[in-house]
């Protein structure tokens, strides 16, 4: 559910990772931050004592802050939404069926681990956070590391596409993406890298055809949907607690009314975990980063990426929120897909869990349980600072991500 | 007018107009129940007025829930004139600062800033407006009886969220007092704005995380579902009595549809698998099997997760052979290529992006 909770300049100080992380005190941090700077710029605070000094340095920061306004102003007025760009490292479709892509990203360097990955993303959101912009992006980490990289693009489902299932995507889609993947590359198995609910996706895919998954690395992936209640932070893990407070009746008749599980709807509930932020996001903190071309632009990426919100197809959406969040099928190794049932045991290849440590949407209990139960011993996990978004933007995980990735793959090559 | 100025007249306004209005409304749905009963009792309707929805009650809910909700928007009122009173006079270059804050301890703010779901609701909601058309009474009834139900569940929603908020603005201002009495108090308009933000996002989080605030929410969704609901089945009365096709009849299309592509995936799979294209690359065990059935009696890690650090920098070995596919399998994806064109209208393009 990768989505929301991001500051005003995410890529650049990796805010959208704290901002996210600490939902009780999230909405603060830019605050705070632009309050420091405030009264370093801006001549903020009382000075005390001479009164026509301060009178001069209030003159002076008026001005200054008029100033920046300014800039700001012409700045906004300058740009073009085609100024504002996201996932444009390059790449090649290789493969298309309905509204599902799969393309192939071109090599950066020479190949140095020779088994493919490919990126599988959820339903909420796109996988264009994988590559956000050119200095914060996973994907182009990945590729200078020598990896062989493909990514699914599930396209953007709407009213028609309401009767897809997670078993069409899981074992249709994905599967058709794996064997596509075996195909060209010549490689008899493929590694697969899940992100969000794209995690829940490769990781039934990996219990249900093994024999094609060379290794399994997920990240910000809920396995445990009700793990979420040892959490003792406040606003950690509000979707499972929401979900379950629904009657199941009611999320149906919901998704069947509407035909699917609305984007919007979705960002919604996202903006719900972190009240104040929303309030903040268009004043304070824009106007902190609006004089600085650099800043702005990641700000407005980061904004372009959120009003990408998909709708959710309806009979994928139930099985989501009544077979998953609400039942927790997967951890208990009831979830069925196409007549099979999803056995966690039948996970045997090398697994790699990469959660965020502050991650509210994904509380880190959630992901961690999936090590006590799949079918393999070379299972490692990396926690990476930051929250749900941060880890793949913020400036803190930037480094670590996709190098711990590409080794931990490195050595599993053989 | 300073903002909490413009809220009193808001709701004051609100309050007298709010109860003009529903007293209106109550008397309105009584007679329309009453015409309704005799209309029916007259024969003219021969299934029972029982049936009808009772606007009446409906409507007197409403009214109730109005009145509660303006009395405690007066009480917000109050309270957000009190913490703008709290702002530290002007101080230069703070001016974003300040209009910030002054926005976020408004109530008409809190009502409308801090219920986005809420707001999503209602637009899923919004629909077709009430028409004055009389034969297809029950029909329209249910609809308004629908609208105000969900009326009535937002109000109380609201009431929640004005009540979660007006216990942010006390912890703020007993945080605030606390302060001060250690002389610590905030210097500036932007560390007061700081303040706030802070307090408020504790307790509109302990809200949320409410059982009351839960039930209330999952009332208000089921309710705006059942409007919606109630307006589909209008609008395919009025599509079936003109030829339209309703949405039922094309997610009965949308159904097929699906249904007939899945097969044709399938299809396709058996055909691929059947083919040479698998048999280049074979999976370490066959594609198709069944899951174990007893793979839950596979080894538990007897200890713990590997716990691993990212590197700094990665230093994988080169691999001897070319990035891009070997020959042999280029060869083998061509020819898969020239095998899958003929499917029906998918067709693997080689499409340049980024």
């Amino acid at each position: 559910m990768a989505q929301q909770g991001t500051g005003a300049q995410p890529a650049e100080s990796g805010e959208g990772g704290s901002a996210a992380a600490k939902p009780a005190e999230a909405a603060t941090t830019g605050a705070k931050r632009a309050g420091k700077e405030g009264a370093g710029k801006e001549g903020g605070g009382k000075q005390g004592g001479d009164k026509g000094g301060g009178s001069a340095a209030a003159m002076s920061g008026a001005a200054r802050m008029a100033a920046r306004f300014m800039r700001g102003t012409r700045m906004m007025s300058d740009l073009r939404d085609e100024d504002v760009q996201i996932a444009t490292t390059p790449k090649d479709e290789v493969w298309r069926s309905d509204k599902v892509t799969l393309y192939r990203y071109r090599p950066l360097t020479e190949r140095r681990v020779r088994t493919p990955l490919l990126i599988a993303y959820g339903l909420i959101g796109r996988y264009t956070m994988a590559d956000l912009q050119e200095d914060r992006s996973l994907v182009r980490n990945l590729l200078k590391l020598g990896i062989d990289l493909f990514v699914v693009d599930w396209g953007n489902p709407t009213r028609a596409d309401r009767f897809l299932t997670l078993d069409d995507y899981v074992e249709g889609y994905l599967g058709d993406c794996v064997d596509e993947i075996r195909r060209i590359t010549g490689s008899a198995q493929v590694n697969l890298l899940g992100i969000c609910e794209g995690g829940v996706f490769t990781t039934a895919y990996a219990a249900l055809e093994p024999g094609k998954v060379k290794n399994l690395v997920l990240t910000i992936t809920p396995i445990d949907f009700h793990a979420d209640q040892a959490e003792e932070r406040l606003g950690f893990g509000f979707i499972n607690l929401w979900t379950r407070s629904l009657d199941p009746a009611d999320i149906d008749r919901m998704i069947d009314t509407h035909g699917s599980l609305p984007g919007a709807f979705m960002g919604s509930v996202f903006n719900m975990m972190t009240p104040m932020r929303s309030m903040l996001k268009y004043n304070v903190d824009m106007l902190d980063v609006m004089d600085d071309e650099k800043k702005l632009l990641n700000f407005l990426r980061m904004e372009k990426w959120i009003a990408d919100r998909p709708d959710h197809p309806g009979e994928a959406a139930k099985q989501w929120l009544i077979d998953l969040y609400q039942q927790n099928k997967l951890v208990k190794n009831e979830l069925e897909l196409g007549g099979r049932r999803v056995d966690l045991g039948n996970v045997t290849m090398p697994v790699l869990n990469v959660y965020a440590k502050d991650d509210h949407i994904i509380p880190p209990s959630t992901s961690r349980a999936l090590g006590a139960r799949v079918g393999t011993q070379d299972y490692s996990e990396l926690a990476l600072p930051g929250g749900h978004v941060g880890v793949f933007v913020g400036g803190r995980s930037q480094g670590l991500l996709g190098s711990g990735i590409a080794e931990w793959l490195g050595k599993r090559d053989a | 007018m300073e903002n909490f100025d413009y809220g009193k007249a808001f709701t004051d306004m609100w309050a007298l107009g709010g109860k003009a209005f529903m007293t209106a409304q109550e008397t309105a749905m009584r007679a329309m129940r009453e015409s309704m009963a005799a209309f029916s009792s007259a024969g003219a309707m021969a299934e029972g007025a029982a049936a009808l929805p009772d606007l009446a009650a409906e409507s007197g809910e409403l009214a109730r829930t109005s009145r509660a909700l303006a009395e405690l928007m007066a009480s917000a009122t109050s309270l957000s004139a009190m913490l703008a009173q709290r702002l530290p006079e002007g101080e230069a270059g703070s001016s974003v600062a300040s209009g910030a804050f002054r926005r976020m301890i408004d109530p008409r703010i809190w009502l409308g800033g801090g219920d986005e779901m809420d707001q999503a609701l209602r637009r899923l909601a919004e629909g077709p407006r009430l028409a004055d058309l009389w034969d297809v009474e029950r029909k329209f009834l249910r609809l308004f009886k629908s609208w105000l139900t969900l009326r009535r569940h937002g109000m109380e929603h609201n009431i929640l969220v004005l009540e979660g908020w007006m216990r942010a603005g006390r912890a703020f201002n007993e945080r605030l007092a606390a302060l001060s009495a250690k002389g610590e108090a905030p210097d500036g308009q932007r560390a007061m704005l700081d303040l706030w933000v802070e307090v408020a996002n504790r307790s509109l989080l302990q809200m949320q995380h409410s059982e009351a605030y839960l039930k209330s929410q999952a009332q208000l969704l089921k309710s705006s579902t059942e409007l919606r609901v109630v307006q589909r089945e209008l609008a395919e009365y009025y599509g079936d009595l003109y030829g339209f096709p309703t949405r039922t009849e094309i997610d009965d299309v949308h159904r097929t549809v699906t249904e007939l592509r899945r097969e044709v995936r399938q299809l396709r799979r058996q055909l691929r698998d059947g083919g040479s294209a698998v048999a280049a690359a074979p999976a370490e065990s066959p594609a198709e099997r069944p899951a174990p059935p007893s793979a839950s009696r596979r080894a538990a890690p007897s200890r713990g997760p590997k716990a691993i650090e990212a590197p700094a920098a990665v230093s994988v070995p080169a691999l001897s052979e070319p990035a891009e596919p070997a020959p042999a399998a280029a060869d083998t994806a061509a020819g898969g290529t020239a095998r899958r064109g003929g499917r029906a209208g998918v067709g693997r393009r080689a499409r340049k992006e980024g």
